[in-house]
């Protein structure tokens, strides 16, 4: 007995997975510092070229423990590499569309359901708040503005605030709904909370 | 046991309504059977319990070294009274101390304020109701009178350490991390100073030949960790170990020859201890500084979030003194002092590395359970090698609630010989120059941003000499580099990392998003570069702006603009800027800096216990040990650098 709390109050989930010096963006050594670390993480196969496979199949994860967000084009894809894993409880599938936000389901006796929304920085800059949506989900992703990896010119992402974004979710959302928001900096929003600035 | 205490430590009053505790206290004892009874507190108690009992009330002094084990032994009291302690700071090291006193089967009635029983910053709750107490000690009553609870306990079970014969064997831990000829000297001179029945475990690559010796074990990760795994490897140490007692050292330090008398004197009923540790930077070791040792974080909210962000500010952690003692306080990673039971209730976090607060929280998971972490002071540790925040940290001292750099840690004497006898000096880095520049070139020269006529090349650093300089030259080429992406800022900055401290991810991330906010127009600054150039701007035009000379990077903007530059990033400036100081302080950078006389030179092997003991033990010297002034926690102290209290 440690008496160590779980991090399920970060409510922060890694954009990239937990990189640092020694494990870039998007690698395997990334997400697996996230699964120690125990924060949330979100698989991009397409932007990292990992799939789900690769992270199950290395033993990466510790099923049921940390949430895993994985966008897919399509729920088949995902039940294809989930039909052998039974132990995946927080396993959770954002479906990438045309239009945002993307739809998150979550698996459930091996089905998917759908249980919230993924808001984009597109669709934040965009000013799109799907309020009647948004009032039903049980979980809300919204990316942060430091999910802006480019520098060319002035970011547009200056225009919005994580704080206000946050503040205008949680007015809409169910009270028992949990609202993540996707960092790529998730060790400097710890800073942040850690240093009793602005928690 | 009256307890006194100095008035630095601004003990809170404990002034209940009169007659309350000795109502409380007569009531409850009425019923006891045992008439020794053992009291504690800070008043001496009423007449009326003097006359119903057998006590003794000696006088005892109250500071992080208070121990009772040398006027009571272990678990030797049938009966405890304890009063108002909780309105010490010292109240966790006092109850410890208690607890240990008192016998299995014994009671324990304890009175104070109601309030003050109801946990603190760290914990909900009562320092007695937590985990290392709360299973051995039975709760049989409580009644409250005004602002005041008495509350009748009765230890159930013995205490989960003994000092007892059979638990007087001892197991050293020693984390490596390659060959390393301190480590092979460490194990020498605990072989050859330990009393009875003791082992060593080396737990990281073979530091060198390791002694034949049964008592002498070698063990490691299962795969090389290059972040330093040192949470692991010590875990795997306190698995290992065959003994109660259980030291941990990482293999930098001088194993003091008074190691075990000063146990001796401290007594074997430790909660987690470390020893005052210092560095010399000079060869005849006069110049005495305090390594990190024993430091306390200072955060007024947001405490308990830290057991699940486990990311703390360096700028909040300080140094108090080793006779001070807060809940926030920790033995520093370097020397741990314990016993395997304790250690195996704790257990370091294994999500975290090396530089990233592992004691820290470790110190606070120990404090939330009930176990103090403290200083003996009976012996000293000295380091070998400088503290690698010697390059990096700024040392602050916060009189008026702003945040400075300070070189307070920097005796007078070592200000003057820096001056004035260069050649006494060690080098702080431990690589000839060429090598450091070797390694900086390949660092830069790997980044993927890179192309060929960045390359930068080891004789570019030919008319360099100094670190500040080298990192001039650097942060020159670093500023010619066009980052395009978050990724390259990172491997930027990462070059700080490389280089001269590993540096937790969080600070490099911090620092790549300012450096972000920098190159992308966030957060124009009203000063720094970009405000003196807008000012220049609004003030003479282009002309001017281009004129502007800047003296941390030495040009002129013009020639900034010319080569196609931005300013560098600011932590590279701000390092410049530190090593210009630390130069001040510490002439000799590199090993080939030495003459050839030098460089042959040994260390004195001469005691310097002179300035060590007046680091240790005078007022005056506190002054060179870096303190955070004017807060509660820590004393306050003057400019003749005598305690004081406002």
């Amino acid at each position: 007995m440690t008496g160590r709390f779980d991090n399920s109050s970060l409510t922060l989930v890694a954009f990239r997975g937990l990189w640092d010096k020694f494990a870039p963006p998007c690698s395997i050594g990334a997400y697996r510092r996230s699964y120690l670390k125990g924060i949330p993480l979100l698989l991009d196969p397409k932007l990292s070229g990992i799939t789900l496979g690769d992270i199950v199949d290395n033993g990466t994860t510790r099923p049921g423990t940390i949430p895993l967000f994985v966008i897919a084009d399509a729920l088949e894809t995902v039940e294809k590499t989930l039909a052998n894993q039974r132990d995946l409880d927080s396993l959770f599938v954002v479906i990438r569309t045309e239009t945002s936000p993307f739809s998150i389901y979550a698996m459930e006796s091996g089905k998917p359901v759908m249980c919230g929304l993924y808001l984009t920085l597109t669709a934040l800059l965009a000013g799109q708040y799907p309020v009647n949506e948004l009032g039903k989900a049980m979980i809300v992703l919204f990316e942060s503005i430091d999910t802006q990896l480019t520098l060319t010119g002035k970011r547009s992402c200056w225009s919005l605030d994580d704080t206000n974004i946050e503040k205008r979710l949680i007015s809409v959302i169910p009270p028992q709904a949990i609202l993540y928001k996707v960092s790529d900096l998730v060790e400097r929003e710890l800073l942040i909370r850690g240093s009793g600035r602005n928690f | 046991m009256m307890l006194r205490e100095d008035s630095i430590f601004c003990r809170k009053p404990f002034l209940p309504e009169s007659g309350v505790v000795e109502s409380l206290a007569f009531q409850i004892l009425e019923t006891v059977s045992a008439r020794n009874l053992f009291y504690m507190g800070y008043h001496e108690p009423d007449e009326i319990v003097w006359r119903s009992f057998r006590i003794q009330v000696p006088s005892s002094h109250v500071d992080n070294f208070f121990t009772l084990w040398g006027d009571v032994g272990f678990e030797t009291q049938p009966l405890l009274l304890t009063v108002g302690l909780r309105s010490s700071r010292f109240a966790p090291v006092l109850l410890w101390e208690a607890f240990h006193a008192l016998s299995p089967g014994g009671l324990w009635l304890d009175i104070d304020f109601e309030d003050s029983c109801k946990g603190t910053n760290l914990c909900d709750s009562d320092f007695l109701d937590r985990i290392y107490y709360c299973s051995a000690l039975e709760e049989l009553s409580v009644r409250l009178h005004g602002k005041c609870r008495a509350r009748l306990m009765k230890k159930t079970a013995p205490s989960m350490i003994s000092p007892l014969e059979k638990c007087t064997g001892w197991t050293f831990g020693i984390l490596t991390s390659g060959p390393s000829s301190t480590a092979l000297q460490m194990i020498k001179d605990i072989v050859s100073s330990a009393p009875g029945n003791f082992e060593i475990i080396i737990c990281g690559p073979a530091p060198g030949e390791i002694p034949v010796d049964e008592r002498i074990r070698w063990i490691d990760l299962e795969t090389p960790e290059p972040r330093g795994w040192i949470t692991r490897k010590k875990n795997m140490i306190a698995d290992a170990a065959r003994y109660e007692n259980l030291c941990i050292l990482h293999d930098r330090f001088i194993f003091p020859g008074s190691f075990f008398e000063s146990i001796e004197r401290y007594g074997p009923v430790f909660s987690i201890l470390t020893f005052p540790q210092v560095y010399h930077p000079d060869y005849k070791r006069e110049c005495v500084q305090r390594y990190p040792d024993y430091q306390l974080l200072s955060l007024d909210t947001g405490i308990r979030d830290t057991f699940v962000t486990k990311v703390y500010d360096g700028n909040r952690i300080f140094h108090p003194r080793y006779d001070d003692f807060s809940e926030t306080a920790f033995c520093c990673g370097g020397v741990y002092l314990t016993k395997t039971a304790i250690w195996k209730l704790i257990r370091q976090d294994e999500s975290l590395f090396h530089c990233e607060w592992e004691d820290v929280l470790f110190g606070l998971e120990s404090q939330r359970m009930g176990i103090p972490h403290r200083v003996n002071p009976y012996a000293c540790f000295k380091s070998v090698a400088p503290h690698p925040l010697l390059l990096t940290s700024i040392h602050l001292i916060d009189p008026s609630g702003r945040l400075k750099r300070s070189f307070d840690h920097i005796s007078c004497l070592q200000k003057r010989k820096a001056i004035n006898d260069i050649s006494d000096f060690l080098p702080i880095l431990n690589v000839s120059k060429r090598t450091y520049c070797e390694k900086l070139t390949d660092c830069f020269n790997s980044m993927s941003m890179v192309n060929a006529n960045q390359r930068i090349r080891v004789s570019d650093f030919r008319n360099t000499e100094k670190l500040s300089e080298i990192w001039e030259l650097l942060s020159g080429h670093a500023s010619r580099l066009s980052a395009k992406n978050r990724d390259e800022i990172f491997q930027i900055i990462s070059l700080i990392s490389h280089m001269v401290y590993n540096y937790p991810a969080c600070v490099l991330q911090s620092w790549a998003w300012d450096e972000e906010c920098r190159l992308s127009g966030m957060n124009e600054p009203t000063q720094g570069v970009i405000a003196a150039i807008r000012r220049a701007y609004d003030e003479g035009g282009l002309k001017l702006v281009a004129s502007l000379t800047f003296k941390r990077i030495g040009r002129t903007l013009g020639s900034l603009i010319d080569g196609g530059e931005t300013a560098p990033p600011r932590p590279f400036l701000d390092i410049i800027d530190y090593f210009r100081e630390v130069e001040r302080y510490y002439p000799v950078i590199f090993k080939d800096d030495l003459s050839s006389d030098n460089r042959n030179k040994s260390i004195t092997t001469n005691s310097s216990t002179g300035n060590i003991h007046k680091l240790l033990a005078e007022d005056s010297h506190w002054k060179t040990i870096f303190l955070r002034r004017g807060e509660e926690v820590l004393p306050l102290i003057t400019d003749d650098g005598r305690n004081s209290i406002s």
